[in-house]
């Protein structure tokens, strides 16, 4: 018997990187933006969709990826604002991942789509070391999680392009300081945009879709 | 966590190099492991021993490597980020330790740069 050491080399992470890659492509081809919705269970991630599309459904073709890891109650809720839903089952899987994107974006028809809207798995943990092929990373993060929630949880909001620290009507309840919460994130990601949000303040609101319709539209003079 | 399925196609890999390198056996399989991704070595480790049960890796030792991030200043200063794990007396050692580190040229923050691989290394074959 011959031994033999094979040098392989092979990065497991580095192949869905790759494939987001190529999502990436195919979304820029077609002039999609798309936008990557982690957080945690309960934070808000639908409503903070089903309200995106509502307003800006008006001036945007908008579709969605709802990953979850089992079930499609998500993707039912957002199909009934009328906009193509592709519900995604990880399964076992606490994240989406490149493979699973790029499979649901064959049933999509880029070319009639302006903002793609994905919806993480929610959790905090997994979908940062997962790139989906999205160009924006958006964290959403509420104060009913507990006002350290951003700083028991770096790598997501490192990674990150905007923080959205959700329902702020309620942190006097749970004794949550948004002030902290934004401090926090500044400290770990000085550059990005944080947003404190509230579906109860329509100003908070506005200032969410006015900071995406940006980038879509920075997009379409692409 | 995604152990399971990051071990399953470790080991997808793993088997279709062996075979197609006339393996009969394999003796060893080396991971590097970056010290950013959320990977967790022992239950990664768990995960790869379930998986080499059945198949022509079976009985094969798992050897983990930990791949430290290199910290990099904008000054040019940069030392490997294991240079970089106390915090006074406490080792910090997990993916904190490399999240605010001052330069110790310039007191700048570094920036870390790889730490977020999970490699098949290499595997050890018998033919």
């Amino acid at each position: 018997m011959l031994m033999h050491v094979i040098n392989v080399g092979h990065d497991v992470l580095k192949a869905n990187d790759k494939l987001a890659k190529k999502n990436k492509e195919k979304l820029d081809k077609n002039g999609v933006l798309a936008i990557n919705f982690m957080g945690a269970i309960g934070s808000g991630k639908t409503t903070l969709i089903e309200r995106t599309i509502t307003e800006l459904g008006k001036k945007y073709r908008i579709a969605v990826i709802a990953g979850d890891v089992i079930a499609d109650m998500d993707a039912g809720r957002i199909a009934k604002l009328g906009v193509t839903t592709i519900p995604v089952n990880t399964g076992r899987e606490c994240h989406l991942d490149a493979k699973l994107v790029e499979k649901a974006l064959k049933s999509l028809d880029l070319k009639n789509i302006d903002i793609l809207l994905m919806e993480n798995v929610g959790n905090l943990i997994c979908p940062a070391d997962y790139q989906l092929g999205e160009h924006l990373r958006v964290v959403v993060v509420s104060v009913t999680e507990g006002d350290d929630i951003v700083l028991k949880h770096p790598v997501i909001f490192k990674s990150t392009d905007i923080a959205i620290i959700h329902k702020k009507d309620l942190a006097e309840a749970v004794f949550a300081s948004t002030e902290k919460m934004e401090a926090d994130v500044r400290h770990l990601n000085s550059e990005i945009p944080v947003l404190k949000t509230s579906i109860h303040d329509a100003e908070s609101m506005n200032q969410w879709f006015s900071t995406i319709s940006s980038f879509a539209d920075e997009r379409k003079k692409d | 966590m995604h152990e399971y399925s990051l071990a399953c196609e470790i080991m997808d890999n793993v088997v279709s190099i062996s075979e197609s390198n006339q393996a009969k056996s394999v003796n060893s399989i080396t991971v590097g492991v970056g010290k950013l991704t959320h990977v967790n070595p022992d239950q990664l480790m768990f995960c790869l021993e379930a998986l080499v049960s059945d198949n022509i890796a079976q009985g094969a030792e798992i050897i983990l490597n930990e791949i430290y991030p290199d910290m990099e200043c904008q000054c040019g200063f940069s030392d490997s980020g294991d240079k970089f794990c106390t915090r006074g007396d406490e080792v910090v050692d997990d993916i904190r330790a490399f999240l605010e580190v001052p330069c110790p040229e310039c007191g700048k923050m570094m920036h870390a740069s790889g730490g977020r691989e999970l490699i098949i290394e290499s595997i050890d074959i018998e033919q």
